[in-house]
């Protein structure tokens, strides 16, 4: 069987660090053999920041070869459509949470910011789909990660990575203060 | 290294391929092992093919091995680089000193000034839209650098750029080799109390760990005489100061301080768990769309509508207030809500 890879990306400082974790934690629990890298260094720059994860066996490196990511998951627009174009295969699935941080060549004019209608355009570009996410009246923009993930277990799309498998690798993760608001958010998002 | 195994390796195999990310550690230790085995193995390395800069990612090794052995491995078909796709550069922190700070020192600065820069987070001075340090080699090497490009040197003002916790770690000796000397530079030292870029070691004199040691007093320890200090929020005065520090003939330091207001707001957090920041807004009323704000102070918090206004992200926006200064026409601030609530 070939490996499953999962690209996950977003902006500095928006949670792809715990976002990335739960995915894995919740991969392991289902039985995955499981390997992974992030990035790290300028993410609390505005940079952009990534992490890899790939299941299965027969795997050598930790990182998503191009053009090969099953399921891309992104927690800003700009990133997704990054992600979708370099790294999407065929026929794969993007998940972007629609939220809009303007790089530098934005704000300067040099460049366009993408709409979301340019994200589905680039996974149709390779037979893929995109989810777009957007959940009302978030308390805190740092649980953006947490209603993505709530659609990541919807809609399936990784083989045994059900709503269940989330939740529990989630109720691990986040530290107890936060917890409560965290997984009432999750549920309230995995019943849309 | 495991010397009996490689030189099996090495015996075994007519041609062997060394792929090392970085430098050539490993790779030299082999071919000193091929040496002494006196193995007739050809050797072949990254060093000497197209692929020696940039990093080892699957595609890429697949393209060398490829390259290598064509009959064994296919190479990858080259990947959708997005050029199109905006690039995303690493900036400074929405409240950072050094943005404000680069942005009156650059407004101060004449066309053909000589900037260099050190390393730390204030590099980052260098990208788009501020310019500045166009000259940037090792830690600590910002003041040897400019006395260097200083000396017989009467055309073009040389400015040195770097962190506190820079000049702590590697930058003394090029400071008091300047003040002995007493060459015509002057050195903007970018005080944030922290090494911020690496995730916020102690600096060495800052008080969290040891005693505290003013750095006015350090410097003049060291032998500096012409020394301002001056907070970065502060632009106009910084801008006075800078003038007069570049006037003044012969070795200058400038201190631009303000905390690193991504450690200040961590640890307002921490001390005050219901901290909220009240985030600056934009008068639409009063902007005159100029962007000021926008490209030239290129706070992250401002960001660009399809309708050309300006607003002000409340997700990244700290309520530092730095960029109020900035705006012209006023239209910069907290402003009271309509309707009378708060």
């Amino acid at each position: 069987m070939s490996a499953i890879n999962i690209y996950m990306t977003g902006v500095g400082g928006q949670g792809i660090g715990l976002l990335s974790e739960v995915i894995s934690r919740a991969c392991l629990d289902a039985g995955y053999a499981i390997h992974g890298c992030d990035t790290h260094g300028l993410a609390q720059r505005g940079g952009t920041v990534v992490s890899q994860l790939r299941l299965g066996e027969g795997v050598f490196t930790p990182q998503v070869p191009q053009g090969e990511a099953d399921v891309i998951v992104a927690l800003e627009r700009l990133e997704g459509l990054r992600a979708a174009r370099t790294y999407l295969k065929q026929g794969g699935v993007v998940f972007y949470y629609d939220s809009e941080y303007q790089p530098i060549h934005v704000r300067l004019g040099i460049s366009k910011y993408p709409s979301a209608e340019d994200l589905s355009k680039a996974a149709a570009a390779k037979s893929g789909t995109a989810h777009q996410v957007l959940a009302d009246d978030l308390e805190d923009p740092r649980m953006q990660n947490v209603a993505l993930l709530a659609k990541i277990g919807l809609a399936a799309s990784i083989p045994k990575i059900t709503t269940a498998v989330i939740r529990k690798a989630l109720s691990e993760v986040i530290p107890s203060r936060a917890l409560e608001s965290n997984l009432a958010l999750f549920d309230r998002e995995s019943l849309k | 290294m495991p010397k009996e195994k490689i030189t099996q390796f090495l015996t075994a195999h007519d041609e062997v391929l060394i792929l090392e990310e970085l430098d050539p550690v490993m790779e030299q230790e082999i071919k000193t092992i091929a040496w002494d085995a006196e193995v007739s193995c050809q050797i072949h390395t990254r060093t000497d093919s197209e692929y020696m800069i940039g990093e080892l990612v699957p595609q890429r090794t697949q393209s060398i091995l490829a390259d290598s052995w064509p009959e064994l491995f296919t190479k990858p078909a080259p990947p959708d680089q997005a050029d199109d796709v905006a690039p995303r550069i690493p900036q400074m922190c929405p409240g950072c000193g050094h943005r404000s700070a680069f942005y009156a020192v650059k407004k101060a600065l004449g066309e053909n000034d000589i900037t260099v820069a050190d390393i730390g987070c204030h590099s980052l001075g260098f990208m788009t839209p501020y310019d500045m340090g166009e000259v940037l080699l090792c830690m600590g090497h910002s003041v040897s650098t400019g006395s260097g490009l200083a000396i017989n040197n009467d055309s073009r003002p040389v400015v040195a750029f770097m962190g506190d916790s820079t000049m702590i770690h590697a930058g003394l000796p090029g400071i008091v080799n300047a003040a002995i000397y007493d060459h015509n530079l002057t050195l903007i030292l970018m005080e944030n109390g922290t090494t911020a870029m690496t995730g916020h070691q102690p600096r060495f004199g800052a008080g969290e760990v040891g005693d505290k040691v003013p750095l006015p007093e350090l410097l003049r320890g060291l032998g500096v005489k012409f020394i301002r200090e001056v907070d970065a929020y502060s632009q106009e005065k910084l801008q006075e100061e800078l003038r007069e520090c570049m006037v003044h003939k012969g070795f200058s330091v400038l201190i631009a301080s303000h905390a690193c207001m991504l450690k200040f707001t961590r640890e307002l957090k921490k001390r005050k768990p219901d901290y909220q920041a009240k985030p600056v807004e934009v008068n639409q009323d009063s902007c005159t769309k100029a962007y000021t704000c926008l490209r030239e102070f290129a706070c992250p918090s401002f960001q660009i509508n399809e309708d050309g206004s300006v607003t002000v992200n409340e997700d990244l926006c700290i309520g530092d207030g730095s960029c109020i200064q900035t705006c012209a026409a006023k239209a910069i601030g907290r402003f009271p809500k309509k309707g009378g609530d708060k």
